[in-house]
This record gives structure tokens, C-alpha cells and sequence, in this order.
């Protein structure tokens, strides 16, 4: 008997014995199994930075994990080793929800984080680990491309308190071409995640010739600002060639740097550049009176000035979780 | 030999009845059963590692 995976747009119908896109959501008997519950293939301490977080308890460590698959197949992927390859040829380990949060806990990590491929796939040890972390009292973020349909995603968001969202396009056709997804599910995803209170910060990949002219940036920046508020934290992040993508140059700093300037001008109020040193680009300085008030090199907070979230000059409240 | 009304009636439900279940068999095999939340196998299909370092920050991106 066929079933069908209705935890993403894709809503894939698997025959028995076979998996779905994400190839780890499994038809056995004509009933859908996760092979990854309990498997990450991947758990680390990383620092917040690295996700990236900088509204976000900056300067923490965060716990890490994720298994294998993915439900989208980017041609750029920067890990597609572990996010394209089937379960069958990957290496895990034993760790259930209840060893993850020891672990956590014993590490003296104030998060969990659900990351590198996309928590979207391991939906249902993501969901586990956050609802015991959070009754440990350790914070939850999912980093992920949001391809989720809405009702799993509002019931998994009751757990969490951070999620880092790629906005990878403003089209749907690129959308189509390059991750094999949609937009419109991605938009609705993030939306979704600020009306549910979770703090958010988008990320967007500046690929040349895909999506680093002015006026996509422009429209891509434009939507944030109307439907997320411009307090929403963007980073923009280098390109580096990668997986089925390498006939293309890495994004130059300077194409990074009209993005953030583009971003600015239209009023994104906290725009970041990842990937790749930069000297404005890392740090937050306050929206009233200018102040660098995080000063950051790669993924270490050098200083952090604020007090209780707000500037210590002018006292304005910054966005985020500072505590 | 003759049908009486009777047996008439009852070949009658017999068939409606076989082609109730074939068409209810034939409907779950075409109509796939839908599932958000998936259920955990036992035994992860590839081969298994200790933990490692955790300490250690990831090379993998995010």
C-alpha cells in the first residue's frame, strides 16, 4: 500500500519499501517510518555565530546535531555530504532525545541547535529533543530552508525559541531550478515563524549571475521589511563553489557589500555579511546614536557593550534574545 | 433449472456485496494512507559510530 508524507509541500507517495525525496522518511508496510530517530550523523559544540545567530545569545555555545537527507537538493549545497547522501552509506550514532538534552545540559550549553542538513527531515526527533530541552530549561533553534507545511511547523514552533531561515530567492523559478522546492511555502514558513513570537533571522546566499543584481536584492530585502519588520536580523553569505555549482566564482566582498548597503537603504535595521571577513559587515551597532555595540571577527564576539539588550549610550532596545 | 424470486434476490446482494469490497480493496490500494508524523524503526539501516568528540566544532556548514 502507498502512503504519503504530508510533512512537506512535496507530500511525496512512497511505495512500499522505498523512501521519500528526503530518502529517509520510509513506506514500510504501508507505514510511514523515519530511519534517523535517534541517529544524528553529526553532534558538535559550535558557537552561536556559526549558525548564524547574532541576535541570539551571542557568545554562547551551542549543542548541534543533525542526521542525514534533506528534503531539498540545492545545487550549491555546502553539505551535501551528509544532506544528499542516503542513510544506507552514512555513518550515526546512538543518541536519543533524553541523552541529547544530558549531554546539552552536562556541556553547560544554554542551546540545542537542529541544524547543518535540515530539522525539517528528522521532524520527529527534532519535536522529542525540544520538548524535553525546554522542560530542562535549555533553549531550542532550528536552522533549516523552512520547507515544512504549515500545521507540523506551528506545532514544532511551540518548543522553540530561535529559528535562522534561508530565504534563498525571491523567484520561483530559481527556487525551482537550483533546490527543487518552492517559494511560496518558504514565505509562508517564515511569516508563519514571527507570528509565533520565535526570534528569526533570515539568511540569503548571494550567488553571481543567480540572484547578486541590486534589484533582487532590493525586492528580496523589500518583502522582509513588509511582511517580517525591519528589525528581522539578514545575513548575507558568501558563495563558494560547491557541489554541482562550481562553474561559478565565489561571491566578491563587494557584491556583498552593495547587498548590505542596498538592505540598509531600503530599512533592514540589523544586515550582516557572513562567509567572509568583513569589517562593518560582522558587527551591531546601535540604531539611535551609531554606537558599536558587538564587535565581532568570524564567529567570536571580540566586545559586547549592551546592557540588558539596550545600548549602553542612547539606552534603545535592540532586537533580540539576549539572556 | 429455475430461479426462484428468492434466489434471485439473494445472488444479487451476494454480488453487490463482492463488488462493495473489491471496490473499497481496490480504493486503498490506489488511495495512499497520509501521514505527517512518522514512526521510528529500530535499527538505523547504515552502520553505527561512538559519539566522538563533541567538544570539537563542526566542519559541516550552520
Amino acid at each position: 500500500m502507498k502512503v504519503q508524507c504530508e510533512l512537506c509541500p512535496k507530500e511525496c507517495v512512497i511505495e512500499n519499501g522505498q523512501s521519500g525525496e528526503c530518502r529517509v522518511r520510509i513506506n514500510i508496510d504501508g507505514t510511514l517510518r523515519t530511519v534517523v530517530y535517534g541517529f544524528p550523523c553529526s553532534v558538535n559544540i559550535d558557537p552561536i555565530e556559526k549558525k548564524p545567530f547574532f541576535h541570539f545569545l551571542p557568545g554562547s555555545t551551542t549543542f548541534s546535531l543533525a542526521t542525514v537527507g534533506c528534503n531539498l537538493h540545492c545545487l550549491n549545497c555546502q553539505n551535501w555530504e551528509i544532506s544528499q547522501a542516503n542513510p544506507e552509506d552514512t555513518e550515526a550514532s546512538f543518541c536519543p532525545p533524553q541523552r541529547l538534552v544530558e549531554l546539552t545540559r552536562n556541556a553547560n550549553c544554554p542551546s540545542l541547535s537542529y541544524t547543518y542538513t535540515d530539522p525539517v527531515v528528522y521532524y520527529e526527533y527534532t519535536y522529542d529533543t525540544a520538548k524535553l530541552a525546554n522542560q530542562a530549561g535549555i533553549r531550542n533553534t532550528l536552522i533549516t530552508a523552512g520547507y515544512i507545511n504549515p500545521e507540523p511547523w506551528k506545532r514544532l514552533l511551540k518548543y522553540i525559541d530561535a529559528a535562522r531561515i534561508d530565504l534563498k530567492f525571491i523567484s520561483e523559478d530559481l527556487y525551482r531550478q537550483i533546490c527543487s522546492a518552492t517559494l511560496k511555502p518558504v514565505l509562508d514558513t517564515l511569516v508563519l515563524t514571527k507570528a509565533g513570537g520565535v526570534h528569526l533571522e533570515v539568511i540569503n546566499l548571494v550567488i553571481p549571475t543567480l540572484n547578486d543584481k541590486p534589484e533582487q536584492i532590493r525586492q528580496l530585502v523589500q518583502w522582509i521589511k513588509a511582511n517580517l519588520g525591519g528589525d528581522t536580523p539578514l545575513h548575507f553569505s558568501q558563495f563558494y563553489p560547491q557541489y554541482k555549482m562550481r562553474h561559478l566564482p565565489p561571491t566578491s566582498a563587494e557584491t556583498l557589500d552593495v547587498a548590505r548597503e542596498v538592505a540598509l537603504s531600503e530599512g533592514l535595521n540589523y544586515v550582516y555579511i557572513g562567509n567572509i571577513l568583513s569589517d562593518k559587515g560582522q558587527n551591531t551597532y546601535c540604531l539611535g546614536c551609531k554606537q558599536l555595540l558587538i564587535e565581532r571577527s568570524g564567529f567570536t564576539v571580540l566586545k559586547n557593550q549592551l546592557k540588558d539588550g539596550c545600548c549602553p549610550s542612547c539606552n534603545k532596545q535592540i532586537y533580540g534574545v539576549w539572556k | 433449472m429455475e430461479m426462484t424470486r428468492r434466489e434471485f434476490i439473494q445472488s444479487l446482494i451476494g454480488i453487490a456485496a463482492a463488488a462493495v469490497v473489491g471496490i473499497e480493496w481496490l480504493a486503498k490500494k490506489a488511495v495512499p494512507r497520509k501521514f505527517v508524523r512518522a514512526g521510528r524503526v529500530e535499527k538505523y539501516p547504515g552502520s553505527l559510530k561512538p559519539l566522538g568528540d563533541v567538544y570539537k566544532q563542526s566542519k559541516w556548514s550552520g
